[in-house]
């Protein structure tokens, strides 16, 4: 693996010298999310108030993107996926597309594949349909309409 | 002549020709102080350290392009990775869309935003062959998530010493 050899799958270069701290950063980050993801799935249901509230929410009353976000996570985390889509509908179905990605980092960094890992690889055209989403989301969850109600989350 | 590999912050770039190589470093995108590695070497090596590499450095003040072929820009429909523009430039740098989507998300969204407009443009480049403009798009696509990254955090943590602090003097029956 770390010797030259001819033009095939098995001539990778040789591992990197920033490798370490590549594989410590995944390391510090993975060890971060699964403790995350303990405390949500065992944390007494009397810490409800331990989860941190949304910053933009507390001070200006207005939901962003991510609002239930965190309540969305806990809820799939224990098995309810309706009430997670209740809480945070793009979140929750963003969330398996983010472990997906984390998979493919670990992947690639463990067999020291070339290339970049964070990356999902859509047309112009989707990206900035990505980024219009987002935005007209975000107005969408403050418009004051009741039927607008299922994109917000319960307070 | 084998591609040449190329690393920075720990992660490797490439396969790329030699001529887009040294492209990159008279550009300055690609450090002298960066790691190239190529077939038949047994180890990276800082670019300084290759003299055929070395000689595309910048500060030297005659630097000479000896054959200086412009590369083919493939005529493709732009919008998918395809490998054979990888012939032209390299493998696509990062474009950093899900951690642009995470900031955006996550409580702070114009940083974000403007990442995912960054992002959005890097496969567009590649794809028409300017290996240069799509690691640029690439750079800021990253810069302007950490931004957004940094003062989300900032701004949270801010917000959390003040409410734990409002608990705790009302705690102290309302009095500060």
């Amino acid at each position: 693996m770390s010797g030259p050899g001819p033009i095939d799958a098995s001539s990778h270069p040789p591992p990197l010298p920033g490798r370490r701290w590549a594989i410590g950063k995944a390391i510090g980050v993975s060890v971060a999310l699964l403790a995350g993801a303990i405390w949500l799935i065992l944390r007494p249901s009397a810490l409800e108030t331990l989860l941190p509230r949304c910053t933009l929410y507390q001070y200006t009353g207005l939901y962003c993107p991510g609002c239930g976000g965190t309540r969305a996570v806990d809820a799939l985390l224990h098995g309810h996926f309706l009430a997670a889509l209740r809480f945070n509908p793009v979140t929750t179905l963003a969330l398996p597309l983010i472990g997906l990605m984390w998979a493919r980092w670990i992947y690639k960094l463990a067999t020291n594949r070339p290339g970049s890992t964070w990356s999902i690889w859509l047309s112009k055209r989707a990206v900035y349909g990505i980024a219009i989403f987002l935005t007209l989301y975000m107005i969408a969850r403050n418009l004051p309409f009741a039927w607008l109600d299922f994109i917000r989350p319960p307070s | 002549m084998a591609d040449w590999y190329y690393a920075q912050g720990g992660q490797q770039y490439g396969p790329i020709s030699h001529q887009n190589l040294s492209d990159l470093i008279a550009q300055g995108s690609v450090q002298p102080g960066d790691m190239v590695w190529r077939e038949g070497m047994s180890n990276w090596l800082a670019v300084n350290a290759v003299p055929e590499l070395a000689a595309s450095v910048p500060q030297q003040s005659y630097a000479p392009q000896q054959t200086y072929t412009p590369q083919p820009t493939y005529a493709q429909p732009v919008g998918y990775y395809s490998p054979q523009a990888g012939r032209a430039g390299g493998a696509p740098p990062p474009n950093y869309l899900v951690q642009a989507i995470l900031v955006t998300l996550c409580c702070c969204l114009p940083f974000g935003i403007v990442s995912i407009v960054y992002a959005a443009q890097v496969n567009g480049l590649y794809n028409q062959g300017n290996y240069a403009g799509a690691v640029e798009k690439s750079e800021s696509a990253k810069k302007w998530a950490w931004i957004g990254f940094i003062v989300g955090l900032i701004v949270n943590l801010i917000s959390v010493a003040v409410q734990v602090f409002v608990a705790m003097a009302e705690q102290n029956g309302g009095r500060y």
